[in-house]
């Protein structure tokens, strides 16, 4: 199972980059944990200065804007 | 995950200042236009660019950062932090806490600031020269914050 990380502050591009992950992820079939990170420190843990953040399995995939329909199916591929 | 940015107030950072720490200025030009931080060697360096240009900041020295309120500087702490500065603190109240207590401004606004005391201040009263008071519990080292 892919774990998975949405960081950011709650805010629209946010809420829609975790829609798309589960909405992806449910069409293709594919198991995933999917949390959000809401907490600044926690954010910035990762070095990400522009949100939404993605992390997938520990990785760093994303940061800034809503990613394309594409790039998530990659991470879930 | 990082440690809790150090938090320091401006009677502590203007003193931090004065013993050689440098105040970096994550704000827009246009706020800094409106009302500057009058401290010597402040590096300014607007948030949205910190990624790239904080390899121009230097690590030997104690860096205070700074906005208008104390919220981007301290996602701009925690920035440095992860790049891997061990010598930050964010100031808390930014620049609002540091002109309500009169403290060294210039720009189009500053003839508006000195001694204004309708924002961030220490909520405990005022105090005559805005430097030295406390209120409330200061940290260990910290004698002369609030």
């Amino acid at each position: 199972m892919k774990e998975i990380k949405v960081l950011g502050p709650g805010c629209a591009n946010c809420k829609n980059t975790t829609s798309l992950i589960e909405r992806v992820a449910q069409e293709k079939g594919v198991p995933i944990s999917l949390a959000k990170v809401e907490e600044l420190r926690e954010i910035m843990s990762y070095g990400i200065m522009s949100t939404p953040g993605v992390v997938v399995d520990g990785k760093v995939v994303h940061a800034g804007g809503v990613p394309s329909r594409e790039k998530v199916e990659l991470w879930l591929a | 995950m990082l440690d809790e940015a150090r938090q320091i107030c401006p009677t502590t950072t203007r003193r931090r200042v004065a013993e050689g720490a440098v105040l970096v200025d994550v704000r827009e030009q246009a706020e800094i236009d409106r009302l500057a931080f009058d401290v010597p060697d402040i590096i300014r360096i607007p948030l949205g660019e910190l990624e790239k240009r904080y390899v121009e900041l230097p690590r030997d020295r104690e860096l205070v950062l700074a906005c208008q309120s104390g919220g981007r500087s301290l996602k701009a702490t925690y920035f440095l932090m992860f790049q891997g500065f061990d010598k930050v603190a964010n100031m808390e109240g930014g620049m609002a806490k540091w002109a309500s207590k009169g403290f060294p401004v210039k720009g189009e606004a500053s003839s508006q600031q000195p001694g204004a005391q309708d924002a961030g201040g220490c909520g405990c009263g005022t105090s005559p020269s805005g430097e030295g008071s406390c209120c409330g519990s200061a940290a260990p080292g910290e004698p002369s914050c609030c």
